[in-house]
């Protein structure tokens, strides 16, 4: 309870900069109310805004890492402004979908879709078992996009060089079980 | 990095991740239009890191997730708190009474000797030389002027101040009271009459002549104190008063100086002080607090009673005590 009165706005981005997760949930208990609050005079329900905020969350910490946020307003404007986007677009692609009659798009649109989703999944078993140190690095470079410097930091890796090497062996790993995975199938 | 070793997949990752200068976003993007290959390739690393990004999302929602959840699922249970307070109990409360209950005894111990000690040093009051000698001498002999006042000195009441005014200064001058000497006083009283006293006497004695209708209210003044203070508690049962004491009233402010029994184990909670009826004087009982005095050496000191306040009833005159009015009540 003290953490959550106290906690600048200052320490919760050095805590995400150094990967710091238990800040996740903090940053959740302190800005449940004013999201909840604000919403429901918007019109939305408890689920709905519960994800915009849990989405809102993700998108800050994965801004604070790659370094596209810039420390203008408070933390809690930001979410707010995040979550009020997602809602806008959620409600834009609602009517939308209204206007079209529940259409989705065209068949051949559908099947390259569905193509690509099963594609994906492959991918994220593969990286489901590629196993910790190899999925932490990717996610740290491709999702978190986090520098070579800061991931080494953060695994403990000497320098960024030995980051390169691991990574180049993580992805030629990856290859591999993405390989045995098709021919399985 | 050149752009025709396409192999690299650096190109396509630096593309994808907005790593790109403006110019080698341009050059690559000519190129990728130029080479089918490179094209697929492209499409298979963009698929990839979506990929990853979104098991990023989702391993962080989950995550959050978990801490919601771990937060929620924390119930504040009453054994947790029980625990916590024995716990608190056992290595806080428990040294803590331990150390107050030994520093109890020890202060107690230390008041004991002092009190022992000034037994020693103030002799026994009572036997020796009763007030009512002193103050029959003074009846007899001359009046002697006071030699000194004391800051403290209030008259006893202000509408007889203004009424006689010189009769209100010889008063005030005679219930002056000397803080500081009221043991040294004490000790006087046993030998000879004090100038307190012989004042006292005189201006009784003057009031009496010249204030008929005042003899009531004079009178008031002078009391008997009760031998033995009575009270509904045990430990003032016990305290062995020394009758010739001062007990001085005032509004505001109330010393009483005696000397406590030795047997006396601490401070009572209340001290009950009852004041036999002297002439045509009402009895009256004054209540003290223990938050209003405090233990000092071999005397009890009562200090800052704003909420005291006491009348005496004189037939059918009431008389309350008024700030900076003082009475001397002594022993007949």
């Amino acid at each position: 309870m003290l953490k959550l009165i106290f906690i600048s706005d200052k320490e919760i981005i050095a805590r995400i900069r150094k990967n710091d997760r238990t800040v996740l949930g903090l940053l959740y208990q302190k800005n449940k109310t004013m999201i909840m609050r604000s919403f429901t005079k918007l019109g939305a329900n408890a689920d709905e805004i519960e994800d915009l905020l849990q989405e809102a969350i993700v998108l800050f910490w994965k801004n604070v890492t790659s370094g596209k946020y810039v420390q203008q307003a408070k933390i809690s404007s930001y979410l707010f402004a995040i979550a009020k986007n997602k809602w806008k677009n959620e409600q834009r692609r609602k009517q939308r979908m209204k206007a079209n009659g529940g259409e989705i798009g065209q068949s051949s649109h559908m099947h390259q879709e569905i193509e690509q989703l099963e594609q994906k999944k492959q991918l994220q078993h593969g990286l489901n078992k590629l196993g910790d140190p190899c999925k932490q690095l990717f996610l740290l470079f491709y999702w978190e996009e986090r520098s070579i410097k800061e991931i080494a930091q953060i695994m403990g890796f000497a320098n960024a060089d030995v980051v390169k090497a691991k990574k180049y062996q993580c992805k030629k790993r990856f290859q591999k079980i993405l390989s045995k995975i098709m021919v399985d199938k | 990095m050149n752009l025709e070793q396409l192999n690299n997949e650096q190109w396509h990752e630096r593309y994808l991740l907005n790593r790109l200068s403006k110019k080698e976003r341009q050059a690559y993007e000519a190129f990728i239009e130029t080479h089918p290959e490179a094209k697929k390739q492209l499409s298979e690393t963009r698929l990839f890191i979506q990929a990853v990004q979104q098991e990023g999302t989702a391993d962080i929602k989950a995550e959050l997730q978990r801490q919601i959840n771990a937060k929620n699922s924390y119930s504040f249970s009453m054994q947790s708190l029980y625990q916590a307070a024995a716990l608190l109990f056992v290595f806080i409360g428990l040294p803590l009474l331990i150390y107050f209950q030994y520093n109890k005894t020890e202060v107690r111990t230390i008041a004991e000797h002092q009190t022992d000690n000034s037994f020693k040093e103030e002799p026994t009051l009572v036997k020796k030389a009763p007030l009512q000698q002193a103050e029959r001498a003074a009846l007899n002999k001359a009046p002697v002027q006071p030699k000194t006042e004391s800051k403290n000195s209030v008259p006893i009441k202000k509408e007889q101040a203004k009424a006689k005014k010189p009769a209100a200064k010889e008063l005030t001058s005679t219930n002056t009271i000397n803080k500081q000497n009221t043991s040294r006083r004490s000790k006087t009283i046993e030998e000879r009459p004090s100038q307190t006293d012989l004042n006292q006497a005189k201006v009784e004695r003057e009031l009496e002549l010249e204030q008929p209708a005042n003899r009531n209210l004079t009178k008031s003044n002078t009391f008997q104190s009760q031998r033995s203070f009575s009270s509904a508690q045990g430990p003032l049962q016990q305290m062995n008063m020394d009758i010739n004491q001062k007990l001085i009233f005032t509004s505001d402010t109330m010393r009483i100086s005696f000397l406590l029994d030795k047997s006396l184990p601490s401070a009572p909670d209340t001290l009950l002080f009852s004041l036999i009826e002297l002439e045509d004087v009402s009895e009256i009982t004054i209540s003290v607090p223990k938050a209003y005095y405090q233990l000092n050496r071999s005397a009890i000191r009562v200090a800052n009673k704003p909420n005291i306040g006491f009348t005496i009833k004189v037939g059918t005159f009431s008389y309350s005590a008024k700030t900076g009015t003082r009475m001397l009540i002594k022993e007949k």
